[in-house]
């Protein structure tokens, strides 16, 4: 055998090697990231600190999250213009008035971006539902907790630590069967 | 040949060609540094960040409430001094690295980075390697030409010469 087909068939299997393992690497890089979207109720924010909440109500009164601490306080993103969170709106007034005959009751919070107030004060007005409804006029507290679509409904524990999001519409008996889980220190 | 083709063909003209390639690199990935007013960095990061509502659309881009909530944001942390990578990972730890347009500099997405490079410097290696095996090969068979081959090719001349 000439010594240059030798020398060939000694270089080609590391070549094709090396070529393998970049491929391999390639496919490990696309394999592990993420695919961009946003739908899943993970969240890297999960058993960390809430994201400060410090701002007004649609009525102009001032709320801060971190003087809610000791209780259980659930937070939902609603807007007016989504159908979806109109659909859920019912749900969460029974969850409320059903909360209110709790001992260990969690207090609920809506938080409205992107909207009209005097809209936001109409449909509450209208819908009832008597907790505190914030104005988020710069999309802080949404970019705080990561949410870019509504409706979501988050869960904070009374360390101020987030406990769970959940993503899309919620019912009052499936949130209020969450919370009863997380209150008694099982996981969501 | 020539004094210039001299000189390229020498190891200066070879150390020459690498330090204009390094130079390249180096202006390339450093060049557009400069002092950035507050809205420029705030737009170069909005194109680095996905629209978290939209399909194949920047925050710069997008004109959903979402993107516009996320260049606030970016604008707020801008103006309160922090550095774009901290801009950036202030989102990614929201909204996940998912909506990160470019890939991270640490863990598995850096070797979206450096696997191209491991790529040209494997090539380059196996390149240099091949023209060196190819000259040396030049050089083995210049020696190998025999008394006998420099009679046969003398003969074929000759022949060639007498020929009316």
């Amino acid at each position: 055998m000439p010594p240059e087909t030798l020398h060939r068939r000694r270089v080609a299997p590391w070549v094709a090697a090396g070529v393998g393992a970049l491929l391999v690497a390639l496919l490990v890089v696309l394999a592990t990231s993420s695919g961009g979207e946003a739908d899943s109720a993970r969240t890297p924010l999960l058993g960390k600190p809430a994201p400060v909440v410090q701002t007004d109500t649609v009525d102009g009164e001032p709320f801060d999250l971190a003087t809610r601490r000791g209780s259980w306080v659930v937070l939902n993103f609603f807007a007016t213009w989504c159908p979806p969170c109109l659909a859920e709106h019912p749900e969460l007034v029974r969850f409320a008035r059903a909360q209110a005959a709790q001992p260990d009751r969690a207090e609920l919070v809506t938080v409205v971006n992107n909207d009209d107030p005097a809209n936001v004060r109409a449909f509450f007005d209208d819908n009832g539902g008597e907790w505190p409804v914030l104005a988020d006029p710069g999309g802080r507290v949404y970019v705080g907790f990561g949410v870019a679509k509504v409706p979501e409904t988050w869960i904070i524990d009374p360390n101020g630590n987030v406990a769970a999001r959940i993503v899309s519409t919620v019912t009052a008996e499936g949130l209020a069967e969450v919370l009863g889980r997380l209150q008694r220190g099982e996981a969501p | 040949m020539s004094k210039v083709t001299a000189f390229l063909r020498s190891p200066f003209g070879w150390v020459l060609l690498a330090a204009v390639v390094a130079g390249a690199l180096v202006v390339g990935a450093l060049g557009d540094r400069g002092p950035r007013t507050q809205g420029e960095r705030v737009d170069a990061v909005a194109k680095t960040v996905k629209c978290p509502t939209c399909r194949s659309e920047s925050v710069y881009e997008s004109r959903s409430a979402a993107a516009q909530n996320l260049r606030n944001e970016i604008a707020r942390q801008v103006s309160a001094g922090r550095t774009d990578d901290e801009v950036r990972a202030y989102i990614a730890e929201r909204f996940g690295e998912g909506l990160l347009l470019t890939p991270g500099t640490s863990g598995v997405p850096a070797l979206v980075w450096v696997l191209p490079v491991v790529a040209v410097v494997l090539a380059g290696g196996g390149l240099a390697l091949a023209f060196r095996r190819w000259r040396d090969q030049d050089a083995a068979d210049a020696r190998a030409v025999t008394d006998d081959d420099r009679a046969l090719v003398a003969a074929a001349l000759a022949d060639e010469h007498d020929r009316p």
